[in-house]
């Protein structure tokens, strides 16, 4: 079962940062090295994430819910952030955070890092466009009204990037990561 | 809609479990330190660029670059959605926000290069007008693109279904059919489904909005509007003719 935040359920019509950055944080942490945020970048990335959501938390008019705009802040922080990358000529790709498998052992924290290192690197060849319809899609959760509203697209953009990239890393996966292995 | 590959769920499974941990989130709050409080929205801010001059500013770019999509796209082209790889804060996409964050109130003088923070939250301008909403689709559709789109031809004859909706739902309810009988199994056959319902029942014919619907619960059961559709399947069954339809949410 995928965990989602309770943002919109837990808050009431005027939004307290400090449980607004409760709720979020967790996911935010996720949706960011999904985005291509490398491991030793995530903490200031997250930081600028929740200073732009501490910023504009006032004017926040509910038209959206509010998990679809703080992650609409991800998507348009990581944007920058890749631009950033690419005018320095930093290569973004790097070993993928291990969040989840902390707590596991070792064999399944093998497992997870390379299964994540493989979506990465697959990820990282996607548009940014088609990266995040498919990352807030398939892994945060969102349904798609939420997503183009986030992304500031038509409901039929969302669907034609996210079945783009789906067929992109389905092939590309079945080539990076032999059968049987993670 | 096609069996996913048990990799690519084995590996979304992994990308779903890894949530921030606590030591890190409370890492993040600290690096966050105290914050100021945060400013009060106020309509009447000052800022250093009055509306009318952000009005021209954007009305300028629009036609700067209705002019661009007019030359260089071809005409077939500007009805079907592009895949764009462009980040989704050019100053035109932001004018089809319809439902994006409120404008963030701006300082009294605005600085020659603003923070990243204020960037990422910079707001979209107030709901787009039609015109706005043809600059932004131009934008998109000329946005450059690395991947080709799935399915073009499918998309169009679904995203013409769905404009036909509200005009004309006879219409909207044909052009869903050309589509089950041209790409019975197609990369849309969920969402078409969806909108057949939807359509079926804004026309009052209820009886078969039902049936398509227990149909679209067996055929794909993990949809995200499976439990409303199957909520609204339980619900007491009204005539034909006598339910005005409440659009269903789409998956």
């Amino acid at each position: 079962m995928r965990e989602v935040p309770e943002a919109d359920a837990a808050l009431g019509p005027s939004h307290d940062f400090e449980v607004v950055f409760r709720d979020m944080a967790p996911y935010v942490l996720r949706v960011l090295p999904r985005m291509g945020v490398r491991p030793a970048d995530l903490d200031d990335v997250a930081q600028e994430v929740f200073l732009a959501v501490h910023k504009s938390l006032p004017s926040f008019e509910g038209r959206s819910q509010l998990r679809t705009w703080v992650y609409g802040i991800c998507i348009r922080t990581c944007s920058n952030y890749r631009r950033r990358a690419y005018h320095k000529h930093e290569q973004i790709t790097d070993a993928p955070v291990q969040a989840a498998a902390a707590s596991a052992g070792p064999e399944r924290r093998a497992q997870t890092q390379q299964a994540l290192g493989a979506l990465d690197r697959v990820l990282e060849a996607l548009p940014i466009a088609q990266r995040s319809v498919f990352v807030l899609h398939e892994i945060e959760g969102l349904e798609m009204t939420e997503i183009a509203s986030a992304l500031e697209c038509s409901k039929f953009t969302a669907y034609s990037r996210l079945y783009a990239a789906r067929k992109h890393v389905e092939r590309a996966l079945r080539v990076l990561v032999p059968e049987g292995g993670p | 809609m096609s069996k996913r590959a048990p990799l690519l769920e084995r590996a979304l499974e992994e990308a779903r479990g890894a949530i921030g941990r606590q030591d890190d989130v409370e890492r993040l709050r600290a690096k966050l330190g105290e914050l100021p409080p945060a400013p009060v929205p106020s309509a009447t801010a000052p800022t250093s660029v009055g509306p009318g001059a952000k009005l021209a500013i954007v009305t300028l770019t629009g036609a700067l670059l209705i002019g661009a999509a007019l030359l260089l796209m071809p005409r077939s082209s500007m009805n079907t959605p592009a895949p764009a790889h462009a980040p989704s804060r050019t100053p035109v996409s932001t004018l089809d926000a319809r439902s994006a964050p409120a404008p963030a109130p701006m300082p009294a003088t605005v600085p020659d290069a603003p923070s990243p923070a204020l960037e990422a939250a910079r707001a979209p301008a107030p709901p787009a007008k039609s015109a706005k909403r043809r600059v932004a689709r131009a934008a998109e559709a000329i946005a450059p693109s690395h991947a080709p789109d799935p399915a073009p031809a499918e998309l169009e004859l679904l995203t013409r279904a769905h404009d036909a909706i509200e005009a004309s739902p006879q219409r909207a309810l044909s052009l869903i059919d050309d589509h089950a009988r041209l790409y019975p199994s197609g990369s849309f056959a969920q969402e078409r489904e969806a909108l057949a319902i939807d359509v079926l029942r804004k026309l009052g014919r209820t009886t078969e909005a039902r049936e398509r619907a227990r149909a679209f619960i067996a055929r794909f059961p993990k949809a995200s509007n499976v439990k409303h559709l199957a909520r609204w399947l339980d619900a007491p069954s009204r005539s034909d003719h006598n339910e005005q339809a409440r659009p269903l949410p789409t998956p």
